[in-house]
């Protein structure tokens, strides 16, 4: 599928999550690079739904940022600050700047983005351009012959009422185009 | 780790193992665990023999008719326990979850604290001061 490949193809490379970074160890060393959050994706009606997991972040330092069709969410995971004679005992988690890109499959609304934050977990919702959903166009169909109205032969035809109704539906169409032709 | 399967294979609960900071502080521990999507209704901290565990299933948000596009959460439930050591009071554990993170707080016996011993200070005319 389409929209599928393209958000494949675009996070093929993460590797980092928060807990299972090989930089861990020797962060003192250099600067890190960005965390990665994990995140599933969910094509809903016309809307893109994300689910980022981001623990621990400060939901002031929460950023999300679209630009044409590429979304950036950034973010900041504090670390604990340790005071004299505190020390860790074990050491999994990591700090630092979070950051994730993501090609859009379609523009989006700019300003009907929502995002919540809530137990660790940041649901952004993208709604695709109204401007650019499908349509559906009717089709006006333009007959010199425009069929007779039936409606006489649906009331007394009372044994397939539903059936009957829909034909009789088509006939307000008919007519109309005969009050067009008039 | 195990998973518990069904006969056709389908995978029931598979346990997550959450990512976990351990500090020792003077009066206490505090253990820091990631369960991005834990709900507070939901979460388990159970201690029993010194053991202490936690239990918290995973709560995602798809709903009907969405279209799964990209799925890098895991699913299942986060598990883990922690072997508390004679100078853990029982008595003192708090839990507290703070935006998809569960800090436990393991108060220290008073036995295991540190104590500031005074200094007696002995000085005689013993001339050892001068």
């Amino acid at each position: 599928m389409y929209l599928h490949n393209l958000l494949r193809q675009l996070d093929e490379d993460w590797t980092q999550r928060f807990s299972d970074s090989p930089m861990f160890e020797s962060r003192g060393a250099f600067q890190a690079a960005p965390l990665k959050p994990a995140m599933d994706v969910v094509a809903r009606g016309e809307e893109l739904v994300l689910f980022v997991e981001l623990p621990g972040v400060e939901p002031d330092s929460l950023d999300v940022e679209v630009v044409d069709e590429t979304m950036t969410l950034r973010a900041r995971r504090a670390e604990p600050t340790l005071n004299d004679g505190e020390r860790y005992l074990r050491r999994e988690r990591r700090g630092g700047d979070v950051m994730r890109a993501l090609q859009l499959p379609f523009r989006v609304e700019a300003d009907q983005i929502e995002a919540h934050y809530r137990n660790g977990i940041l649901e952004v919702r993208l709604p695709r351009r109204v401007a650019d959903r499908p349509r559906r166009i009717n089709v006006r169909v333009s007959e010199g012959d425009a069929p007779q109205p039936r409606e006489a032969i649906t009331e007394t035809n009372d044994a397939t009422v539903t059936g009957e109704g829909e034909t009789g539906n088509g006939n307000g169409n008919g007519n109309g185009n005969r009050n067009g032709n008039r | 780790m195990t998973t518990a399967t069904t006969a056709n294979g389908t995978a029931l609960i598979r346990p997550i193992r959450p990512a976990a900071d351990i500090i020792e502080r003077a009066a206490d521990w505090v253990v820091a665990m990631d369960v991005p999507g834990a709900d507070v209704q939901q979460l388990d901290v159970v201690l029993e023999n010194n053991e202490l565990r936690v239990a918290a299933p995973l709560r995602l948000h798809e709903q009907e008719g969405d279209r799964q596009v990209q799925r890098e959460r895991p699913r299942g439930i986060y598990l883990r326990s922690f072997r508390l050591g004679e100078e853990a009071d029982p008595n003192g554990i708090d839990a507290e979850l703070r935006h998809g993170v569960l800090v436990l707080t393991v108060r220290k016996g008073v036995e295991a604290r540190p104590r500031r011993i005074p200094v007696r200070h002995v000085e005689r005319g013993d001339g050892s001061n001068e």
